[in-house]
């Protein structure tokens, strides 16, 4: 397989499309491209940056992507101006299928049972990459921002596409502060769409998922009242003066969303010793107008649910990040296999802007693939979709490493 | 359960519960603290990031300004390394403090080992010295000083100005110096070229003269031999007078030449063959001498002279043959080449494709002083019997007069080589004319203008003596009026250049004005150019060359009157 790396900072998105489609071919030695995975940053003209693309690679090739706070590559990791970057693969052994479906804001099961409809599945099925706009409604003064449900959209594609292949992806945003995003579907530019490529082909693909939250008091709380993605009382307490209370102040309030605290659910064994990978954690995108609750970014808990108080950690989110792709690389190693395209989709929040770190986390993934010459191509994104305990699942302040190896 | 075991159990139990509560507490403020110390250090870390920005900004400040120096301190050394004059700035002691490409180029060095050497290290001690007692006066005084002098064979003038420091003390002295053997040589060459001139016009005005009087004896000793018996005593005493007139004729010819005012029959002519006939020419009288050539493939073609550059050439064999006394070897080459600019204003001529012609021998060449001046009238090395110092003379002139230029390599010993470059014309080459010879007589009228009288007394025999009827007028006016009352009488005008009262360009223009269709030969004792040409140019049918013999004459009118009755004929 191929693989051909672009990226620009520029404001002419046309121009843009066209360099680095350009570079990316020339970098890959890609007469033929076969499918285009492209990213740029909200304030691009994504219809001139498809454009751009398009007239380099040809219209027949589906470019697949949208919206993202930055880029991150081999050589550049970026979030400021206007990044933008894409992969474009080539191989007369691996194929793909891709397909999408509008209408996210109104159902997202529904769109998720009619993508997985349009993609047909094969023996060698190798990965499914899922991209969906993130935001249903974008913040307004007093309002958090309201998300597109990844676990409805997740259920509805596996409904309807039986596969073996991993379910990863992310839902795209485009600015941190959660404004409408766009989505690269296939031969398109849409809004409140999901778009699915399905690679298949006699490779290997690997993944993992990097963390950094760790427990706050590891004591488990009970919902005992909430309403889709807002949350009112834990142990029949209102839920806003239990976390004054953790905060010792009401300062909290004003993040959006917040910096430190999140919710997790232990998945595995409630009263093991604690472990990262064990954990779906939830970020709080704010408190709700009236205080009296607060909004979360996935509307997958019910009452009764028992979750508990994360605090996230900067420094053990760049350590996951060292560590895992470390272990995820030597793996490949280990079975032999010759690493030849990474896919790095990493949470916006985990940015040194947004998570008071003085060094970048993807820092330490580039570094990592570098030393093993594998091309990457990196997105930051709003909520990551990887396996855990054998479901895909949508995640909060992740990073999700897939790489495609020989 | 004994009462006692129950007791225990339930004491054991709220030992628990009490303790399950406790750990739930630590851990409870134990988390607390833990978030509260990450909000803290997020505000360290937000604080450090800022105070990161900020030295990034001032990094990037420095940078950039440090940017900013680098380019002016690069727009600075480009704009001193642009020039091709020597810049160094020396302090008291003569170290270099700075330095420009061409003083590193010129002292056979580079900037890193120039800068902190003593400047004076670079030069011999003789150079060296002088150089010392300048920048030291202007140490001392605070003023410029600008001088000239000599190293490696080039001149250079060399400006001085004080660099000063604090308490308006002189620190340094920033030192300019120019190669000025360009511009030295350029200016012997144009006070050569104004030499030329002068000279030029002197000999001109002498030849006019010279002309003149020749044209008299030569008119009067032709006339005398047509009447003369082969066999009379006084035959031979003729034939030796017009020898003799031939040879003085040359020599005008030459000086003519070289005043640049012999050109009088411009064609487009193969300098090849040219150069080649007058070679196999030159070659059959001089045996001793093995004539090379090696001459472009293609026609060369040339607007000249034919005969004047055949002088030319000539002039430069016979230079040759007595450069080798015992024979030698001559190497005759001839190439097509370009002309920059730069190359041309050196010779004063205009850039473009020019023919070289290059005459080499291998004989005793000759010095740098003898160089200077091989183009100097009257200037010779030979015996005052064997040259007359006005063969090269002429080339010179001759050349210059068609737009080219002549130059000389040459050392003792070695040989000489003289290059002329020609410009190049686009036309075809024509053949050499055909010569009549013997005398044409006629009976038409002609109108002789004239103001030297023993020209006027020889024209008007040799023309009477030809059949033809002659009406004299002494100057221009008298013409003009002769031609006014009697024009449908005369059938040709031969008209002097320089006369009187009215020169012979005004007559013509008032006689065609009159007679626009009449026939004017116009005369001279100059040559063919400026004035005379601009009479041609205007539709003068011939022209006639003083001194001219009876044969000369009686062709040219002959062709003259029969050329015009031609044109009448057919009604042109």
């Amino acid at each position: 397989m191929k693989v051909g790396i672009g990226y620009d900072n520029c404001q002419d998105a046309h121009s843009a499309g066209c360099n680095i489609a350009r570079v990316a071919l020339e970098k890959g030695q890609i007469g033929d491209p076969g499918v285009v995975l492209a990213f740029c940053h909200g304030t691009m003209d994504h219809v001139e940056f498809f454009d751009g693309l398009r007239s380099v690679v040809g219209v027949d090739v589906p470019i697949i992507g949208g919206s993202a706070v930055g880029i991150i590559t081999n050589d550049l990791l970026c979030y400021e101006g206007c990044p933008a970057g894409a992969a474009i693969l080539s191989s007369p052994t691996i194929s793909s299928h891709w397909a999408y479906a509008g209408g996210l804001d109104r159902d997202e099961k529904t769109v998720g049972e009619a993508l997985g409809r349009k993609i047909p599945t094969h023996p060698d099925d190798l990965l499914f990459l899922l991209l969906y706009d993130s935001i249903k409604s974008p913040p307004s003064e007093s309002l958090p921002p309201v998300m597109n449900a990844s676990p409805l959209l997740i259920k509805g594609v596996e409904r309807t596409l039986h596969t073996t292949a991993p379910i990863i992806g992310a839902g795209v945003v485009g600015h941190v502060d959660f404004r409408p995003t766009q989505q690269f579907c296939g031969n398109h530019v849409g809004t409140q769409e999901a778009v699915g490529v399905m690679l298949c082909g006699d490779y290997s693909v690997y993944h993992c998922v990097m963390h950094g939250c760790t427990l706050l008091d590891g004591i488990y709380h009970t919902i005992t009242r909430m309403e889709g993605a807002k949350i009112y009382e834990l142990n029949g307490q209102c839920i806003v003066s239990i976390i004054d209370e953790i905060y010792g102040n009401q300062e909290w309030q004003k993040q959006m969303p917040l910096k430190r605290l999140a919710i997790g659910i232990n998945q595995g064994n409630l009263f093991e010793d604690f472990k990262e990978e064990n954990y779906v954690n939830r970020l709080i995108t704010g408190v709700l107008p009236d205080k009296d609750g607060i909004m979360i970014f996935e509307p997958d808990l019910e009452v009764g649910s028992r979750i508990q108080f994360m605090l996230r950690d900067s420094q053990e989110m760049i350590l996951s990040a060292r560590n895992n792709t470390e272990k995820l690389m030597s793996q490949i190693q280990a079975d032999q296999k010759r690493p030849v395209f990474a896919l790095y989709i990493d949470c916006a929040g985990r940015t040194a802007a947004l998570s008071d770190t003085m060094t970048e986390e993807a820092s330490a993934v580039v570094d990592m693939l570098n030393q093993y010459h594998t091309p990457l191509l990196g997105f930051y994104s709003g909520v990551e979709v990887a396996p855990m305990f054998g479901r895909s699942t949508g995640l909060d302040w992740t990073g999700i490493l897939t790489v495609i190896a020989r | 359960m004994e009462p006692s075991a129950r007791d225990s159990l339930m004491q054991q139990l709220e030992d628990s519960k009490q303790q399950a509560s406790y750990w739930k507490k630590i851990a409870q403020q134990t988390g607390r603290l833990r978030l509260r110390e990450a909000e803290n250090l997020s505000a360290l870390i937000q604080s450090l990031k800022y105070t990161k920005a900020c030295l990034l900004n001032e990094i990037r400040d420095r940078r950039q300004a440090e940017e900013a120096l680098r380019k002016n301190q690069d727009d600075l050394k480009g704009i001193l390394d642009a020039t091709l004059e020597t810049i160094v700035l020396i302090d008291r002691q003569g170290k270099v403090i700075v330095s420009n490409k061409t003083a590193c180029d010129r002292l056979k060095t580079n900037r890193k080992k120039i800068l902190g050497q003593c400047i004076y290290d670079f030069f011999p001690l003789e150079v060296a010295e002088k150089r010392r007692r300048k920048y030291e006066a202007v140490f001392a005084s605070g003023s410029p000083v600008t001088f000239e002098d000599n190293r490696d064979g080039m001149k250079f003038e060399q400006s001085v100005y004080p660099v000063f420091g604090d308490g308006n003390k002189v620190e340094k002295v920033a030192v300019f110096a120019r190669d000025i053997s360009e511009q030295l040589r350029l200016e012997r060459m144009f006070q050569q070229s104004q030499k030329f001139k002068a000279i030029g016009t002197l000999a001109g005005g002498i030849a006019h003269d010279f002309n003149n009087l020749l044209m008299g004896i030569q008119g009067w000793a032709s006339l005398i031999a047509i009447d003369l018996e082969p066999s009379h005593p006084h035959a031979d005493h003729i034939k030796a007078i017009e020898h003799n007139i031939r040879n003085a004729s040359h020599l005008t010819k030459q000086l003519l030449g070289f005043a640049r005012g012999g050109q009088f029959e411009v064609r487009p002519i193969n300098i090849n063959e040219l150069l080649l006939g007058s070679a196999v020419m030159f070659g059959r009288t001089k045996k001793e001498i093995n004539i090379h050539t090696k001459l472009q493939s293609l026609p060369l073609v040339v607007e000249a002279d034919r005969r004047q550059i055949e002088q030319v050439f000539l002039n430069l064999y016979i230079n040759a043959w007595q450069a080798m006394t015992n024979g030698g070897e001559l190497y005759l080459e001839t190439r097509t080449l370009t002309l920059d600019d730069y190359f041309c204003r050196l010779y004063q001529v205009k850039p473009g494709r020019y023919a070289k012609v290059s005459i080499t021998d291998t004989g005793i060449g000759m010095d740098e002083s003898i160089r200077q001046q091989i183009f100097d009238p009257f200037f010779t090395t030979k015996q005052k019997s064997r040259g007359t110092g006005l063969g090269l003379a002429s080339a010179y002139g001759i050349i210059k007069n068609h737009g080219g230029f002549i130059t000389v390599d040459s050392e003792v010993g070695q040989g000489t080589e003289f290059s002329i470059f020609l410009p190049i014309s686009n036309k075809k080459a024509e053949g050499e004319g055909s010569t009549e010879t013997g005398l044409n007589e006629g009976s038409e009228t002609i109108l002789l203008v004239e103001d030297e009288e023993m020209v006027v007394e020889v024209g008007q025999a040799m023309l009477e003596k030809l059949g033809y009827r002659v009406i004299v007028a002494r100057d221009g006016k008298q013409a003009v009026d002769a031609v006014k009352k009697k024009g449908d009488r005369i059938d040709l005008v031969i008209l002097d250049l320089i006369m009187p009262v009215m020169g012979g360009d005004k007559a013509f223009d008032l006689i065609r004005e009159i007679q626009p269709a009449m026939p004017v030969i116009l005369s001279s004792g100059y040559s063919l150019d400026g004035q005379a040409n601009a009479i041609v140019q205007k539709g003068c049918n011939a022209f006639i060359q003083k001194p001219f013999n009876i044969s000369t004459l009686s062709q040219i009118v002959r062709k003259t009157l029969n050329d015009t009755n031609v044109s009448a004929a057919s009604g042109a």
